[in-house]
Parts: C-alpha cells; sequence; structure tokens
C-alpha cells in the first residue's frame, strides 16, 4: 500500500515455529502454533488477553519452555542445550511491559552491564554505544540517574537501547507501551517506528493498533493459545476473515 | 473580598494569580512547635513526658550518683589488661598493638578513600574506632600504683620484695602518719599492700590506727619512731638507705636499679615507741598474680634470694592479688583516685590510635585527589590489606610454631574484649558468605543442593546457640581428626559461624524473594548466565535489601559470644568472673566491672548500628530513586 511496508526487502525466514505446543500444568496456553518470521520483517501479535501472545514470544528466546514442536531461530534450534540458549539470547532482543530495568545501576550501567560481561566489550567502548544509542533513543542527558528517577517513557527507552546496545538481529517487544500514560506512548512508538525504519526484525505484542497500520509487515490475531488468523494490516483491518477477528476488531478500534 | 467565588457554588473558577504562600502559624513552627507537637500535644502525652522524664532522672541521677561516689573503678584500672586482652601473654602485646594500629590506619584511609562522610559520621566514627580498638593499647602501659605498708611501733615490718629491671627508677619515701591524717574526714587515698599474715598486714593496722585515733585512744602526736630503710639488690647489698629518725622523719631514697633482678625495702627498727609511719614506694612494677607469670617470673629472675627475704621470715610481694586500695569518696577524689589512673592508664594508647587513624585519612584524601591511577592502585592495596587483615592478624597473634619472633601465644590464654573481638570478627567474615551460599543453595533449582541446604538451615536455627557451641566443642575434634588438638577458640569460631550462617542465610533468602522475577528474566533475556544474573543482579538488590537485618544479626552474634564462657574461655564478660571471684581483694566489686563492660558492649553495639544505618543512608545500600 504505501513505502512503510516494504515487503520486496525482506531477507530470509529468521523465527520459525513448527507445531509449537505449550502447557502449564494441565493447561494448554500455546496450540500448534506454525508461524515464520523473516528478516527485517515487522510483525505484530495481537489478541485478547490471557491468549498467550506473551507466552509465545517468551518461547522464542525461551523465557519460557515449549514441550513440543520446534522452534528455530537464526538457524538455531531452541532445545535444552546451554550454550544453544545463551547463542540465540545473544542474538535477541527484548522489551518488557515493565521495564525490567536494574534499579541498582545507573542507566548507563544498565546498558553496559551485558555489553561488558556477555560480549565482553571493553567499557570505553560499551560506553561510547550505550551514549550513541541513548541519543537515538532521545535521552543522552539521563545517562547518570538511576532509573528510579526516570519517568516511565524514559525508563522504556532505556529498555529498548538497553536490548539495541547487544547488537540484536531480533527484537521482541512485549506490551511496551501498556504499563505507560498516554503522553509517554508516543516516544516510545516513535522509538520503535524508527527501529522498524532501520531494518530490525520485530515481534511486537502490542495494542496499538496505529502502531500496527503504520509500520507492520504482517498481523498476527491470536485467540485461546491458537493462531486465528495472520494478514497484512490492509487484509486485517479492511477485510478480516475470521469471525473472532472481525469481533476483537469491532471492540478495540 | 468581594472577587473570592464561592466554591461550593456550580461554578468555580479559580482567580489567574495564585495566592502568595504564607508562612505557618508561630506556634506550630520552632523548638516550641516541636514540643507542642511531639511531648505536649495532649492532656495523656503531657503526663506521660512527664512521668518518663522522672523515672528516667530518676534512674539517671542515682546510678550517677553510685558511680561517682561509691563505686570503686580501681578494679577497672588495675585489671584492665585482663579486660582487654585476658592472660595473653604480656610480653607479646606489642602484636595485639601492632594489629589495633594497622587497623586503624586502614580505617583512617578507607574512609577518606571510599565514604561519602559528613562531619558528624565522622566524628562518630572515630570515637566509635577508638574506643573500640584504642583501649586494649593502654594494657601494656599500666603505670604501677604506689605502694605502702606501715611500719607500726610495737614489731618490726617483713621485708617487702619486688622485682625490677635495670635503669628503672624507684623510689622510697617514709611519711609520719599524723592525727589529721587519720581523722581527716576525706583520709588520703592510699595503695595497701595487704599481706595474708597476721600482724604485717597494713590494711588492719590502718584501720584500728583511724579507730583509736578517732576515738581518742592513741596519742598520734608523740612520734618517736626511729628506723633505717634500705633498698637492697638480689646479693643482699645495700644500693641506697637513709635513716628516719623522730626529728627528721621525712626522708627519701632516690634510685635507679643497676641490674635486672630481685630487690628488697627492708626496715630495721632502731629503736621506737609510739607513732606509725607510711613506708611509700614510686615506680615498682607489681607482679601480675595471673597463672603463669609466677612460674615465668621464676624462671626469668629465679627463686626470691634469701639475702632479702631470710628463711623462715615471711615476705612481702608487691603482687596485684596483695593490692588494696581505699580512698574517701567525693567528686574531686573519684576524679583523682579513680578517673585519673585510668585516663593516665589509657591516654597514651588514645593519641597514638588518633594519630594514626588520622595520619590513615589524611594519606587517603592526598591519594583521593591525585590522578585517578594512583587512587586505582593505591585503593587495590587496601583492599587487599582487608583482606589480608584477618588471616595476617590470626598469625600475629597466635604466632607461629617454632619462630622465634613470633612464639605461639596459645588461644586459650586469650581473653577479654580481644577475645570478644577476634571471635566476631572471624564469625562475621566467615559467617557472610557462608550464609550467602546456603542462601543460594536454597534459593535454587537443584533440588538436592536447595534441600541439604535447608535441613542445615532449619536444625541450626531450631537449636539454641549453646548447644552448637558444646557441640562445636565435643565433635569438631572427630570431623578434624588430622589434628585431634584443635583448640578451643577455633572450635568456639567454627560453631559461632554456623549458627550465624544459618541465620544470614534466611535473612538473605527474604531478600532474594523480594527480587522481582522480571529482573532475572531482563538479564537472561540480555543473554547473561546464571552466575552473573546472580552475581551482578540478583544478589546486590537482595543484600542491599536486607542490609539492617544482617548489621543486626551481626550486632547480636557480637553480643553471643559471651556464651563461649560455657568451655571455659574468658571473654569480656566471663573475664569479669575470673577478676572479682578469682582474686580475693576484688570479691564484692561485680557491679563495676559489669557496669564498665555492659558499657563496652553498648558502645560497640551502638557503633555497629551506628555504621549500618549510615550504609543504608550513604553507601552501597543507599536507595536509588
Ligand atoms: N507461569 C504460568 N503458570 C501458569 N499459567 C500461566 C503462566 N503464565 C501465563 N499463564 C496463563 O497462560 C495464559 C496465557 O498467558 P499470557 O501471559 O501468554 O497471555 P497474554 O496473551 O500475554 O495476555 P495479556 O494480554 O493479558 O498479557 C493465561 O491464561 C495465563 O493465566
Ligand atoms: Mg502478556
Amino acid at each position: 500500500m504505501n513505502e512503510q511496508h516494504p515487503q520486496h526487502f525482506l531477507g530470509d525466514t529468521i523465527i520459525e515455529c513448527r507445531n509449537v505446543n505449550k502447557w502449564f500444568g494441565e493447561f494448554h496456553v500455546l496450540k500448534d502454533i506454525n508461524m515464520k518470521v523473516r528478516e527485517r520483517e515487522v510483525v505484530v501479535i495481537c489478541g485478547p488477553s490471557g491468549s498467550g501472545k506473551s507466552t509465545l514470544i517468551r518461547c522464542i528466546n525461551r523465557l519460557e519452555q515449549h514441550q513440543e514442536g520446534q522452534i528455530i531461530v537464526d538457524g538455531i534450534e531452541l532445545t535444552n542445550d546451554v550454550s544453544n540458549i545463551s547463542a540465540i539470547r545473544r542474538e535477541i532482543g527484548m522489551v518488557f511491559q515493565q521495564f525490567n530495568l536494574f534499579p541498582h545501576l545507573t542507566v548507563l550501567e544498565n546498558i553496559t552491564l551485558a555489553q561488558r560481561y556477555v560480549r565482553q566489550r571493553p567499557r570505553v567502548q560499551a560506553e561510547e554505544i550505550a551514549l550513541s544509542l541513548l541519543e537515538r533513543v532521545g535521552i543522552p542527558e539521563q545517562a547518570r540517574k538511576y532509573p528510579g528517577q526516570l519517568s516511565g517513557g524514559q525508563q522504556q527507552r532505556v529498555a529498548i537501547a538497553r536490548a539495541l546496545a547487544m547488537n540484536p538481529k531480533i527484537m521482541l517487544f512485549d506490551e511496551p507501551t501498556s504499563a505507560l500514560d498516554p503522553e509517554m506512548i508516543k516516544e516510545v512508538l516513535d522509538v520503535m517506528k524508527e527501529l522498524a525504519r532501520s531494518g530490525m526484525t520485530m515481534l511486537c505484542v502490542t495494542h496499538e493498533m496505529g502502531f500496527a497500520r503504520e509500520v507492520a509487515d504482517r498481523i498476527i490475531f491470536m485467540d485461546s493459545g491458537r493462531i486465528v488468523e495472520i494478514g497484512t494490516p490492509e487484509h486485517f483491518f479492511v477485510n478480516p476473515r475470521h469471525d473472532r477477528t472481525k469481533l476483537f476488531l469491532s471492540q478495540i478500534l | 473580598m468581594s472577587d473570592i467565588l464561592r466554591q461550593d457554588e456550580l461554578v468555580y473558577v479559580a482567580p489567574t494569580e495564585a495566592p502568595p504562600p504564607r508562612r505557618p502559624p508561630a506556634l506550630m513552627v520552632g523548638p516550641l512547635g516541636w514540643l507542642r507537637a511531639n511531648l505536649f500535644s495532649s492532656r495523656t502525652n503531657t503526663l506521660l513526658t512527664i512521668i518518663t522524664l522522672l523515672i528516667v532522672g530518676w534512674l539517671l541521677v542515682s546510678t550517677g550518683l553510685w558511680a561517682l561516689r561509691d563505686a570503686e573503678w580501681t578494679v577497672i584500672t588495675s585489671n584492665l589488661r585482663l579486660l582487654l586482652v585476658g592472660q595473653y601473654e604480656p610480653s607479646q602485646l606489642w602484636r595485639v598493638n601492632l594489629l589495633a594500629l594497622a587497623l586503624l590506619f586502614l580505617c583512617g584511609i578507607s574512609i577518606s578513600l571510599w565514604a561519602k562522610v559528613t562531619r558528624a559520621v565522622l566524628l562518630t566514627l572515630i570515637v566509635v574506632v577508638l574506643v573500640m580498638i584504642v583501649i586494649p593499647l593502654g594494657a601494656g602501659q599500666l603505670p604501677p600504683p604506689s605502694i605502702r605498708f606501715i611500719v607500726p611501733p610495737d614489731s618490726e615490718p617483713a621485708p617487702l620484695v619486688f622485682v625490677g629491671n635495670a635503669g628503672e627508677p624507684v623510689s622510697v619515701l617514709v611519711e609520719p602518719i599524723s592525727s589529721a591524717d587519720a581523722t581527716a574526714a576525706s583520709p588520703v587515698f592510699v595503695g595497701f599492700i595487704e599481706n595474708t599474715a597476721g600482724l604485717s598486714n597494713s590494711r588492719s593496722i590502718w584501720n584500728d590506727v583511724k579507730a583509736k585515733a578517732a576515738s581518742g585512744a592513741l596519742d598520734l602526736s608523740q612520734y618517736d619512731l626511729a628506723f633505717t630503710i634500705k633498698l637492697v639488690d638480689t646479693a643482699g647489698e645495700t644500693i641506697a638507705s637513709a635513716e628516719a629518725t623522730p626529728e627528721n622523719p621525712r626522708v627519701r631514697l632516690d634510685a635507679a636499679l643497676p641490674a635486672d633482678g630481685w630487690y628488697g625495702v627492708i626496715a630495721e627498727k632502731t629503736d621506737g615507741s609510739a607513732g606509725y609511719a607510711w613506708v611509700r614506694l614510686d615506680g615498682v612494677q607489681t607482679f601480675t598474680t595471673q597463672s603463669g607469670d609466677e612460674a615465668e617470673r621464676i624462671e626469668r629472675y629465679g627463686l626470691i634470694p634469701d639475702t632479702i627475704c631470710p628463711v623462715g621470715v615471711r615476705c612481702r610481694q608487691v603482687a596485684e592479688r596483695d593490692l588494696r586500695f581505699e580512698g574517701s569518696r567525693n567528686l574531686a577524689t573519684y576524679l583523682s583516685v579513680q578517673l585519673v589512673p585510668f585516663l593516665n592508664a589509657v591516654i597514651l594508647p588514645v593519641i597514638v590510635g588518633a594519630l594514626i587513624a588520622l595520619g590513615g585519612s589524611w594519606l587517603g584524601y592526598e591519594v583521593k585527589r591525585r590522578n585517578s591511577v594512583v587512587k586505582k592502585t593505591v585503593s587495590r592495596w587496601v583492599v587487599l590489606a582487608w583482606v589480608a587483615l584477618l588471616p595476617v592478624s590470626w598469625f600475629v597473634l597466635r604466632g607461629i610454631e617454632g619462630a622465634a619472633t613470633l612464639p605461639v601465644v596459645p588461644t586459650a590464654t586469650w581473653g577479654g574484649l580481644l577475645l570478644t573481638l577476634v571471635l566476631t570478627a572471624v564469625a562475621i567474615v566467615l559467617s557472610f558468605p557462608l550464609g550467602v551460599l546456603l542462601a543460594l543453595g536454597r534459593w535454587s533449582n537443584l533440588s538436592v543442593v536447595s534441600g541439604a541446604c535447608t535441613l542445615f538451615i532449619e536444625v541450626v536455627r531450631g537449636v539454641p546457640l549453646i548447644t552448637i557451641l558444646f557441640f562445636a566443642k565435643l565433635v569438631v575434634p572427630f570431623f578434624l581428626s588430622a589434628s585431634a588438638d584443635v583448640d578451643q577458640v577455633i572450635r568456639m569460631m567454627i560453631g559461632l559461624t554456623l549458627f550465624t550462617a544459618a541465620y544470614i542465610a534466611e535473612i538473605v533468602r527474604g531478600g532474594l524473594q523480594i527480587v522481582p522475577h522480571g529482573q532475572i528474566e531482563a538479564a537472561h533475556a540480555l543473554g547473561l548466565n546464571a552466575l552473573y544474573t546472580t552475581r551482578l543482579i540478583v544478589l546486590p538488590q537482595a543484600l542491599r535489601a536486607v542490609i539492617p537485618a544482617i548489621m543486626s544479626q551481626f550486632v547480636s552474634l557480637f553480643k553471643d559470644t559471651t556464651l563461649v564462657s560455657v568451655v571455659g574461655l574468658f571473654e569480656l564478660l566471663g573475664i569479669i568472673d575470673f577478676i572479682v571471684n578469682g582474686q580475693q581483694q576484688y570479691r564484692g566489686l561485680q557491679r563495676e566491672a559489669y557496669l564498665f563492660v555492659g558499657v563496652i558492649y553498648f558502645v560497640i553495639s551502638f557503633g555497629m548500628s551506628t555504621v549500618s544505618r549510615w550504609i543504608e543512608a550513604t553507601g552501597v545500600g543507599a536507595a536509588r530513586r
């Protein structure tokens, strides 16, 4: 439809779920999930509360374990092999609804910590990277503060910078704006849009339909642990096929 | 005022200009306001304030009066060394002093290197450190008290023997006792030699003289006591002598001792009918009457030679055991008799210690002003020194088998504050990491590890400390069978460490529980492995949250060290029993000793909790918001 959906630039498949099933005890939370995400693609996952969106993206960086099926990220299958898991996690950045910044470290230390201990970068280099990322998310002046001294929107932008500092190939967002006041949502979404335009592979759980419409290449709609419908924004908003999707859209739009 | 809109109307619009801020009513601010708000806010509060003040005031006044008027603080001054280091070999006390100085220096340099301290905190710290560390230094430098005995008219006093070293100045003074002395309301303060041999018991003679002079049965104005006073050496040769005659009764001998060995002061009566005289000795070291000292004295100086003390004659010895002090009771004598000797004993070490600590902090300050490379190297060395301090202290205090300069000082002889602090320090340093490991073990997902840690923690916490100490005493040797004679102090250290570790583990577990799971997820999502996540994310937050609880556990540990008396170790509290009941002349002076020791415990505990509050407020524990 417009140049913000650069379908033709998409690369190879980078995330693939094949028949993924997961249970919490007796509770079947993910049912036969099949999906693919290609490099530089922006995929938005939406669906009603409790439908398993968070669980799905947390399975992708192994914060949760799936019990059946395969998840393949960047050519590596997720198994219990610890070295696989850490290899995968190095390539995937994640941003949480509750920010999860480390409250005992300054903003700068939050961003440099994993660079130094996981990427083994020297401190000076890590700090340079951190400062340029803070510049990119628009809060270079907050580097020496502690997370508790920042607004929610600023904290979430620090969290994004922290994830980006690891040079991930993929970014996962789990409702990054739903803990924020309306005034701050925009500043976070702006950062995410900029990131999408720069060609980052993104998998976002969000209810920001405006964002989805504007930047998503595809939208995945989930309900009760299964994928109900996948489609481009045009398809999804203009012409949804499944009744559950129509019901959901009628409720939130 | 007409333009003020009524706010209860349906529509209200505030005026564009906000009203200027006003001062609060006068009665609500300042000290008066504080008094009103906190002490006299209501009728009940006023009543409670007055009652509390009365009770506290009465307690303070009565304790104060007792402490300044009736208490015999000499029990503290003359047993200071016992209280501070127990029966630690006196000739090796330099080791304790050296370590105390090293500790002070490290404290000083560390404070100015790392702490962002306010002046008040600095002062408190200095005081606490001084009290904790410096007082032991006084132990070695106690001045010998003046020793007196009475020469009565009707019998010849027994020779007085003492040991002296070459060059020590000694003076002997003869003073006739006038009726004014004997009947004065506040007689001169005196140190007696009290000997068990009935007749030469100066204390009973003195009491007798006082009583008779007061009732008029004895006339002290007649004085025709005449005797020769002699200072003799080991061979019986006279070093100095003087003739005390009725015309010239007040004589004085001054001598520098020619060699190490035994000396005697002998009063040979030439004639005598009436009057009493004091013989006062200054500069004479008293015999310590602690176990082992006598044997060592004999080894060093030989037996008391019969040239001084002929066979069959019962001699007085300048022994701590036989010293008795008596004096009048008012503030002036309290100061001169009770406080000044104490201060004399501690002043030099306090000054030396303070200088060392200040020197350290000055050095730290200078280093801090230099470039960061210097600061970094120095900081690294200081950290290293802290880490090395405890093991080094252990070897310095205990000595090394077969080393000439550091002969072994058996830990069984350690006592007093030294033992208390060593036990506390070792148990703190060992129990903290052990407790953290136990907590992490219990917290971990590995069920065997977690089960084992839980079992240990629950068992130890379910048992009284004293049981653990008995257990340590009886069972540890089985585990360490290679060295079957593990000494009692080490066993107690193990017991205290295990006990404290279990409590620390529970405290830390509480801290671990309050770290939100999201923190761990975020760390994992960044690729940090379990070890890094624990070390860099979880533990710092968990420990910071529980600093106050951990510190208060350490304060309890400090007080719990008193229980090691169950295996016959005399720590600070246990040594009181040794002092008061083990030495006949201090019988009945428990109150003074317990009060003194109580004050030491309080000061140190209070210091620890102050430090804890300070860490919470400024240091690694500061709230990050
Ligand atoms: N650790 C867990 N143990 C048991 N059940 C869980 C756990 N985590 C999630 N669930 C359940 O799994 C289901 C899916 O949870 P999930 O968090 O993935 O939903 P969601 O789609 O992200 O919902 P929301 O929009 O509210 O965040 C929910 O019914 C939830 O109660
Ligand atoms: Mg969710």
